[in-house]
């Protein structure tokens, strides 16, 4: 296992090394470092900030996270416990995935 | 010495791969820079990091040469650039296209030679400074060090701007985005306003360039009888290539190739219906998966536009109606009815059915049309008068980038060029930086 672990290491070291020698070894001039808008210019500085939205991400935090921590006791048992489990996990992701679509439709999955 | 030959391995694998192109198109060279790249041995790419080559057709004017300078600067070595037109590019290209052999045949030899080491690769052509130096200290003394002080590397910062879908006022940054946007109607310059992907504002800066190839037949038949078979199988393969476009912007390459073989199969005369394109067309989604009503001009922009554009807000304006040889034919003009750019999208494939049913009704039918003749876009006619401008700006506020592509894509560069211009072209360069 170990044996593996280093054996991949040291092959993607290889790997690094070769390719400093396949690509350039110039830097980027600054004409080359101008972002991409097929020939225009940017007016303003990139740096931009974004919004941290709250509400829409305590949403998607108790949809997912919360339901993440009840799955993983869950996990332990439900192999011995069967079907039963299984059909009452089924039901309480079913009424977590009916928030999962709300949130959807109010465009919480949309970049802001 | 081991790694000096997997570099040499590395270069000639390289030399043999698809030629990685970055299309450049201008005046009238649309149709033939489709064609040139739909062989399977270049691979047309949709950003100049990608390419090897930059493909420069058709006629461009020169105060675009700092626009193509600094996309020509931006493809990473090797580079090179091939010229196909009649004049001279304003950047000077290395290779030129259609001497002789096939201008396929050149760009694989050249990209060849670029990897083998028996072609320069080209060297940059803006300088190499920064754009934008450091300008720490503000217009009124203030400032100094960090993001606040004065205009940072001379741009200003991204300050906040209304978002015009929900009241949360986020940073809007400017840019231009430039007349060789490859997913855009080649020529169209437009400063936009972004908040995250959401244009907040659009102004146009540069029309499309005029795209007028597939009209050839339709300017002879002003002056000659041509057949009618001819001119409504041009028609259908002018639409079936625009639906082609608009399904590279939603990135289904597989059916555009599908669409624009079809195309061409149509010319050839070879094939009778469309409906094989129609089913796959419908199965693959990409009509459904844009909303209902985006992109429809107000009612006073829909009455400037012409063409399929008119008939798919409603209008019937068709000016086959009143042609003997039409009427004959039992023509009627197909009206979409919303004005959306789904229905556009419509519009074009319904008109494509229709064309070719004309050209399979018509036989060996000519006829001549003096006084202005109903073109793949709208009317054309010998004395082409002023047509009236729209506003695109308030079709393009508020929507994100994927579907401003779609709703550009959706309208023929005909109608395009028929948008107000919002800044004088001369303020447009004044107020660049770099």
């Amino acid at each position: 296992m170990l044996a593996l672990f280093l054996i991949v290491i040291l092959s993607a070291l290889i790997a690094v090394l070769i390719e400093r020698r396949l690509g350039s070894s110039r830097e980027p001039t600054h004409p080359q470092r101008i972002p991409f808008l097929g020939g225009g210019a940017p007016r303003t500085h990139a740096w931009q900030r974004y919004h941290v939205r709250y509400y829409p991400m305590t949403l998607l935090l108790l949809a997912f996270e919360m339901e993440m921590m009840f799955m993983y006791p869950w996990a332990v048992v439900y192999v011995e416990q069967g079907v039963k489990a299984l059909s009452e996990m089924g039901m309480f992701l079913a009424i977590l995935s009916i928030g999962i679509l709300y949130g959807w439709r109010e465009g919480v999955f949309r970049w802001q | 010495m081991a790694v000096a030959a997997l570099t040499q391995r590395a270069h000639h694998c390289a030399a043999a791969a698809r030629v990685p192109v970055y299309p450049v198109v201008g005046v009238d060279a649309r149709d033939r820079v489709e064609t040139l790249l739909s062989d399977p041995a270049l691979d047309s790419v949709a950003s100049p990091r990608q390419a090897a080559v930059l493909l420069v057709a058709g006629a461009l004017p020169s105060y675009l040469g700092t626009d193509l300078k600094r996309l020509h600067d931006q493809l990473p070595h090797p580079r090179t650039t091939a010229s196909w037109c009649a004049e001279p590019p304003p950047i000077p290209a290395s290779l030129t296209l259609g001497n002789g052999i096939s201008p396929s045949d050149a760009l694989v030899a050249a990209h060849g030679e670029l990897y083998l080491g028996r072609r320069e690769s080209e060297s940059d052509l803006l300088p190499d400074e920064p754009p934008a130096p450091w300008q720490g200290v503000g217009e009124h003394g203030q400032g100094g060090e960090g993001m606040m002080g004065g205009k940072p590397f001379g741009r200003p910062m991204a300050m906040t701007g209304q978002d015009p879908r929900d009241a949360l006022p986020l940073d809007a940054v400017t840019v231009d985005a430039g007349p060789f946007l490859s997913t855009w109607p080649p020529g169209l310059k437009l400063r936009l306003t972004l908040q995250g992907d959401v244009v907040t504002e659009a102004a146009l800066l540069h029309p499309p360039f005029r795209q007028t190839e597939i009209e050839a037949p339709f300017r002879r038949a002003l002056r000659e009888p041509v057949a009618i078979a001819e001119l409504e199988r041009a028609r259908a393969a002018h639409h079936l290539r625009a639906l082609a476009r608009f399904l590279e912007t939603r990135e289904l390459r597989a059916l555009r190739m599908r669409f624009i073989r079809k195309a061409d199969a149509v010319v050839a005369g070879e094939l009778r219906t469309l409906e094989s394109l129609r089913r796959y067309f419908r199965l693959s989604g990409a009509a459904l998966a844009i909303g209902r009503g985006l992109g429809t001009p107000t009612e006073g922009d829909c009455a400037c536009l012409q063409g399929p554009a008119l008939r798919a807000a409603g209008a019937d304006r068709d000016a086959r109606t009143d042609h003997p040889v039409y009427r004959r034919l039992g023509f009627r003009p197909v009206c979409g009815g919303r004005g959306d750019t789904a229905s556009r999208l419509g519009q074009w494939l319904a008109e494509a059915e229709q064309s070719l049913a004309l050209a399979e009704a018509a036989g060996d039918v000519r006829a001549e049309f003096p006084d202005g003749i109903e073109g793949p876009t709208g009317p054309i006619r010998d004395a082409a008068g002023e047509l009236p401008s729209w506003d695109l700006e308030s079709l393009l506020t508020g929507l994100e980038w994927d579907e401003m592509v779609a709703v550009l894509a959706s309208f023929d560069v005909a109608a395009l060029r028929q948008v107000r211009p919002a800044v004088p072209a001369e303020l447009a360069d004044q107020g660049e930086h770099s």
